[in-house]
Order: C-alpha cells, then structure tokens, then sequence
C-alpha cells in the first residue's frame, strides 16, 4: 500500500483497526527500515511520498590487458561489469590505469548499458587519454549520469554495465586497474 | 529495539501498550529521522530493516609537496595528509584528487592512501591517481602555477569491510625522480 498522508487524531473519536492499518502499518511500510533488504543499500525517492530501495555496486578488473581495435569491445577478461536494478538515473564512475604505445593517440574506456535498456559505448562518456610520448600512463577516474536531462536516461528495471575499450586510430591500448562504479539515484 | 514488521490490525482486537511500544515507539526508533544525530549524513541499510548513520569526510591541502620515495610514504615538504576519519560501515567510497607530476621523463607521480582502525588498507599502485609524465616548465614557488600539473581525481569503492571508525592518509610515491603534489583532496563517503 502507498503511503497516505497521517491523519490528526480527534478527542473521543473512535480508533478503527482501518485507521491503524492505513496510517500505521502501511505507512510504516513506506519507511526506510522496511524498504532495506541488505547491507550497502539507500533509499531514493521514485516520486512525492514514495521510496525505493537501491544498491550502490562496484566491480573491479586487475589484469592488465591491450586491444588494437577502433571499435568499442571486450577486453579478454570481460568488464568490470556491475548489475543493479535502477530507475531512469544513474551515476557511473569509470577507472583505470591506461596507456597507449603510440604517441598522441588515445586509448579510450566507455561503458555500454544492457538489460532493460541498451546504450552502447560511445565517445561522449569516456576515460580518455593520449601523450606526446608513447607508453606513458595515467590511473584516472571519469564520472557521467545517466539522465533525462544528458538524453541518456535509463529504461527503468535490472540493468548491467559494462566496461568497453577502444583506441583512437591504429595503435595499441592497455587498461589495468580497471573499476566501475554504479550509484541509482532513482 | 530492532525494527518489528508492521502488524495487522483487526477490529474488536485490545490495542496493548505492548503493541504500541513495538510497533510505534521501537518502529520509529529505527527511521533515519531517529537515527540522525549529525548535520549532513546520509543513511545506508546496515542490514535487511536496520541504518547506520553515514557522515562523509574531506580535507584539502593546498600546498605544494614533493618526494623522491620510491615506496608509499607522506610528502618530505608540504604536510602530512590529508587525512579524513569517519565511521563506516562495510562499504565506502574514496575520491582523491590531486594536481602531480614528475621532474623526470616517463617516471610516475602517485597519490594513494592508507586506512587503519576497525579495517585496514596499504597505499597501493592498485588504487591511487596517477601521471607517468615529465613536468614542462620551470619551478617558480610555493605553490606551482596550475598549468604545469596534470590534475585529476580517481574515484574507488571497497567492500567487505569491518564497520567501525577508520582513519584515511593519503600517501605518496614516485616511481623514480621526484614526484610533486598540490591541491590534494581526500574524500570519503562511507557506506
């Protein structure tokens, strides 16, 4: 049941087992400590007096591994990826260590969404980096929400995301350390 | 009190001070408006029905550092730190953020940190923010103009902790050379 707003209580009225149903069990109900399944769990609002509950979930990926493709893809250890049932916004949080063996040109980290919505890696939110010299390294974080407002917003429900890397032009990308980070905000 | 899931109530049925006490009083004890005894928390579930009150914590050093440590260790100028304690439970996130380089060509600057009390965590190439990059341009102060420094943050959750007070350092190492540091920041939120 959702949550009706308390009723203010009379002298000698009398109290109904309905009254203490709707204003006490069901909107105790709606309450944080009853939403809560497990540990690592907050609560966020999906509308005017109504709560969800959600996971903030990570994943890392330690290997370090190369791709040469131009195109978004795997590495050979999948990921990271993270799992989490969300509304239609989300933060994402993408790390790692990441070099490139030819100069000036990037080695590039997206994310692609799956499950109740699919996004596909893209340019527009990524861990990116190139340097004049080549194999230089940098261990970096990059952060972007999924949203109605960046036209990216989540279809609401189980979603995985993925971790995508791809280079700029024909060179040799490494990632190490690699993490993602998901926070539902609704 | 642990939180009691909400009873039925049905007609003609005594209402008991016994009742009132566990579905009332212990109930509301244990929403996030009880639980709140500090400005600015947030509240993550402890468990399944149970919160643990959550303070974020930050510090910034501004001023300018350096070390020659090939290990983790605090800046031989600039101040110890930053260094930010808070209670956690058995998640949280860590954000460091830093400006850095290196005098020396294709040699790294790293900032990781340190974390000691109810979990315990070593300064580690794994999780620190860092530049393998040569400095351009010449020393000319206390604090160095920002435009000879990479700036970033690196952003990294652990999980699996013991909830407790920890005490967070940030630390520091270059690869060899020597390693520079300004506006360091240290955040954490624990979850």
């Amino acid at each position: 049941m959702a949550w009706t707003a308390p009723v203010t209580w009379a002298a000698n009225a009398i109290l109904t087992a309905a009254q203490l149903n709707t204003n006490l069990r069901d909107n105790l109900n709606q309450t944080m400590p009853a939403l809560v399944t497990a540990a690592t769990q907050w609560c966020v609002s999906t509308g005017a007096n109504a709560l969800v509950q959600r996971d903030i979930k990570n994943a890392r990926v330690e290997t370090s591994q190369t791709t040469a493709s131009t195109t978004y893809v795997d590495l050979t250890t999948v990921g990271p990826a993270v799992t989490v049932t969300t509304g239609t916004t989300a933060m994402v949080i993408l790390s790692a260590r990441t070099a490139n063996n030819t100069a000036n040109t990037n080695s590039k980290m997206s994310c692609a969404v799956s499950g109740a919505t699919t996004i596909a890696a893209g340019d527009n939110f990524t861990l990116n980096f190139s340097d004049p010299t080549i194999n230089n390294t940098v261990h970096f974080s990059t952060c972007y929400m999924h949203d109605a407002v960046n036209s990216n917003a989540l279809t609401a429900g189980s979603n995985t995301f993925t971790a995508k890397y791809k280079v700029g032009a024909a060179s040799t990308g490494t990632w190490e350390f690699r993490e993602i980070i998901v926070i539902p905000f609704n | 009190m642990a939180w009691t899931a909400p009873a039925t109530y049905t007609a003609a049925t005594a209402l008991t001070a016994a009742t009132m006490n566990q579905q009332v009083r212990d109930n509301f004890l244990e929403m996030e408006v009880a639980d709140a005894t500090k400005i600015g928390s947030l509240f993550i579930s402890t468990g399944a029905n149970a919160l643990g009150e959550r303070v974020p914590g930050s510090q910034a050093i501004t001023s300018h550092g350096s070390t020659t440590s090939t290990v983790y260790t605090d800046l031989t100028t600039g101040g110890v730190g930053p260094t930010v304690s808070v209670t956690i439970g058995t998640a949280m996130i860590v954000i460091l953020t830093c400006q850095l380089y290196n005098t020396t060509s294709s040699t790294w600057a790293r900032m990781s940190y340190t974390m000691t009390g109810s979990s315990s965590f070593t300064a580690a190439d794994a999780r620190s923010i860092g530049v393998q990059k040569k400095r351009e341009g010449a020393l000319s102060g206390t604090v160095e103009s920002v435009d000879t420094f990479e700036q970033g943050s690196l952003v990294t959750m652990h999980t699996g902790l013991t909830a407790g007070d920890v005490t967070v350092v940030a630390k520091y190492n270059a690869s060899s050379g020597s390693a520079h540091f300004q506006v360091r920041r240290l955040m954490v939120i624990p979850l």
